[in-house]
């Protein structure tokens, strides 16, 4: 590849990118995702908040602040069970009701008028217990305070529980922690004593190639779009005059690579940001207790974060290698109109790739996890997971990188070639056989 | 400087659409690249260009071969392109950065063209300050200091057909090229903007550029350029300086303009009739000698006589007669 080929990319991709983040529609479009990414987690917890689960409930009792606690004034215990709940295992849970008083009663008469009241019935059996928080309808107590009050009797009632039956929480731990049984020959067991469980492998996996399938559809459709702008709109001869094809279009990969980069590293932070101020809020939760509340917890815990500049890398190669391919798909398109026919190639090569990885995910077999991730277009999906998850050491890993590389740098000469024989193309979109057929050909003419 | 085409040829499939083109500029000035609809003049701009593979020929551009790193090409293309939506400042910009103008250079660059191309309103257009103040006899003077605010520069797409050609023409001159390609620079203006247009084309070759003109217009190409070189169907089928071409072919065309019918005479004298209108005769003559036969009968008949011009062929009656030639 003649360096003179590459003159002017810069400028190509400077002004591209400026172009994008100069349209209304992208600021927009950015600010009401930022927005999304900030509120994230404590919509998240909002919409889990008020749920039966004592450990949620539980983990809400600390958001209640001792102002607003002072409103409750009076709380009626029912309590239907033979369990005995005493106040100051719920004043325990919940210090900020050390001012309220606690009466126990056979009814919770109707509340109107104690407008600082609130009535909490025990019920259940041995089988599961329930409480039931009520309060007058001209109540001051807000439904944090509610939401408190009935954390903190569930708090208590759990306790009783394990004080009925003669047991301490870690007790309790230990035997519902489970267990499960496999055969395996001594080999196998040497290998599988570092592996994860099938949940971490299924879930990084997931999350990682579902990422990567998000992110290489868009690129995709915006190298098509850049492309066919500048063929419909005539502006390829006026640019040929001081930018060579490849130029323009590596100019062009480079500015939605970055454009896509900056947005997906704006709305991690925003994400970001989001976890650090939700345990802040009223009726917020930290991060990891939605991830416990999720079955997400022990796959948080366990992963290396040191390894984010790999995942960023490998992301950079998917970005590469699927763009270039929309490239490629896309100078045989002349119209905006055969942009989803061009797409459609590509796409169906991204949701393969995602496939792949999820399955790979599932069967756990090594072998087919180390041919997924020197696979050229697969092992974008692959690789990085696997070797989070040490299925692949680093030289699989690297190996994958050059093999990538090597992939790239084919399809830039190919897209390039291909490109500049049919920058004049005006006619009905070139298939797949066709390109490659162009492609052989390619001495730099055009086709008409 | 010079601009040397051998043996251009260009083939899709088993049809020829450029074949053998060869020409020559030694000097500056404007060499015309005309033709009849898809005789491949584009194409052949283009593969001079280096957009275009060639399937032979060369093109030197001061005896070494021309591509935009040893030539600083100025193109105006038949077809307007611009970015449509995107602030056209910016665009001019951006195209003067691709032939490596500086941004600072670019805008001052890009304010005398607009002056020049009457297109500032559109590339840096203003709006008067909102202020008030009050005269000494108490009446509100809106704006009273003048002030004006510059706005952000138009989109193509707010612009007319001719506008945004204008504003093409300062994409192809705002890096102050050597060379510079003209496609059809002057269709589709009005009377005032195409006086523009031809203006700014005397003032580069006064500063000693190249220019490749192609165009339909003949009397145009005929105001400007030297040489010129005909294509029909892939073909040169005439080729040379333009005064050398007209004067090879002899001063025959005649327009005559008399008081009275003298349709006899010109039958008596032998001579083909073009055209008449009202005692307004087109003649073509076989020569000075036979044209002087007729002018001397017809002042010894005392026939009043309005316009006497002999002339040679203009360049748009060389071409049809060409291609007709070629066609027949």
């Amino acid at each position: 590849m003649h360096k003179a080929s590459l003159a002017g990319t810069g400028q190509v991709f400077s002004f591209t990118l400026c172009q994008h983040y100069k349209s209304k529609a992208t600021i927009i479009t950015l600010a009401i995702l930022l927005l999304f990414s900030l509120a994230s987690v404590p919509l998240m917890s909002r919409l889990g908040g008020g749920s039966a689960d004592p450990a949620a409930a539980e983990s809400r009792s600390e958001t209640v602040d001792a102002e607003n606690a002072a409103f409750l004034r009076e709380v009626l215990i029912r309590n239907d069970t033979d369990l005995s709940i005493s106040p100051e295992a719920v004043i325990a849970a919940v210090p900020a009701f050390a001012d309220a008083e606690f009466t126990e009663t056979d009814a919770i008469a109707d509340l109107s008028g104690s407008i600082g009241a609130a009535g909490v019935h025990i019920t259940g059996t041995d089988g599961g217990y329930h409480v039931t928080v009520t309060a007058a309808p001209d109540t001051v107590l807000t439904d944090d305070i509610l939401d408190a009050l009935a954390a903190g009797f569930s708090s208590a009632v759990h306790a009783a529980v394990l004080d009925a039956s003669g047991i301490t929480g870690e007790q309790l731990s230990a035997i519902s922690a489970g267990w499960s049984v496999s055969t395996a020959d001594a080999a196998k067991l040497a290998e599988d004593e570092n592996s994860y469980s099938f949940d971490i492998l299924y879930g990084v996996n997931y999350v990682y190639s579902f990422a990567v399938m998000f992110l290489c559809i868009m690129s995709t459709s915006y190298i098509l779009s850049a492309m066919v702008e500048e063929k419909s709109s005539k502006l390829v001869e006026v640019l040929l005059v001081s930018v060579q094809p490849l130029a323009l279009i590596a100019g062009k990969i480079l500015a939605v690579m970055t454009w896509m980069t900056i947005d997906v590293i704006l709305l991690l932070c925003g994400f970001g940001i989001s976890c650090l101020l939700a345990p802040q809020l009223p009726g917020g939760v930290s991060i990891t207790a939605l991830a416990d509340s999720a079955g997400l917890g022990t796959l948080l815990n366990s992963l290396d974060w040191t390894i984010l500049p790999v995942i960023l890398f490998s992301l950079l190669l998917g970005y590469a290698t699927f763009s270039l391919l929309g490239g490629f798909f896309g100078s045989g398109c002349s119209t905006t109109e055969d942009i989803t026919g061009a797409n459609l190639g590509v796409t169906m090569l991204v949701i393969a790739g995602y496939i792949a990885a999820i399955i790979q995910g599932v069967l756990e077999s090594r072998t087919l996890s180390i041919v997924l991730s020197l696979l050229p277009f697969f092992s974008v999906f692959c690789a990085p997971a696997n070797y989070l998850l040490d299925v692949i050491g680093p030289g699989v890993l690297a190996a994958s990188w050059l093999i990538q590389l090597a992939v790239i740098a084919g399809l830039a000469r190919l897209t390039a070639a291909v490109y500049r024989s049919l920058i004049f193309y005006n006619g009905s979109r070139i298939k797949l056989w066709k390109l490659l057929s162009v492609a052989r050909q390619a001495k730099g003419g055009a086709a008409q | 400087m010079s601009l040397v085409v051998s043996g251009l040829s260009k083939k899709y499939g088993d049809k020829t659409v450029v074949d053998n083109l060869s020409f020559e500029m030694r000097q500056p000035g404007v060499y015309a690249l005309l033709g009849t609809n898809g005789a491949g003049k584009t194409t052949a701009i283009r593969m001079i260009l280096g957009m275009l593979s060639r399937d032979s020929g060369t093109v030197l551009w001061n005896d070494a071969p021309l591509n935009i790193s040893t030539c600083n090409i100025g193109y105006l293309a038949e077809e307007r392109g611009l970015y449509p939506k995107f602030n056209l400042l910016d665009q001019l910009i951006y195209f003067a950065g691709l032939r490596g103008v500086g941004k600072a250079e670019a805008k001052k660059r890009i304010r005398y063209w607009s002056r020049r191309l009457e297109v500032d309103e559109y590339l840096f257009p203003t709006k008067p300050v909102r202020r008030s103040a009050f005269s000494a006899g108490g009446n509100r003077l809106s704006n009273p200091a003048g002030e004006v605010r510059e706005l952000p520069s138009k989109r193509a797409d707010q612009l007319s057909k001719g506008n945004q050609q204008k504003i093409q023409l300062m994409t192809a001159l705002i890096s102050d090229p050597e060379l510079i390609v003209l496609d059809e620079p002057l269709s589709g203006l009005d009377p005032v903007n195409t006086d523009l247009f031809k203006s700014i084309i005397r003032e580069e070759i006064s500063k000693g550029k190249y220019l490749i003109m192609s165009s339909h217009q003949m009397a145009t190409v005929e105001e400007f350029c030297t040489d010129i070189t005909i294509l029909n169907r892939s073909k040169t089928i005439l080729q040379g300086h333009l005064n050398d071409i007209k004067k090879s072919y002899g001063r025959v065309n005649l327009l005559l303009k008399t008081e009275r019918d003298i349709t006899p005479q010109i039958r008596e004298s032998g001579i083909a009739v073009v055209s008449e209108n009202e005692y307004e005769y087109r003649l073509k003559v076989t020569g000075e000698a036979q044209a002087n036969a007729l002018l001397g009968r017809l002042i010894a008949e005392n026939t009043p006589i309005i316009t006497f011009d002999l002339r040679e062929p203009s360049l748009h009656e060389i071409f049809v007669e060409k291609v007709g030639e070629a066609d027949a």
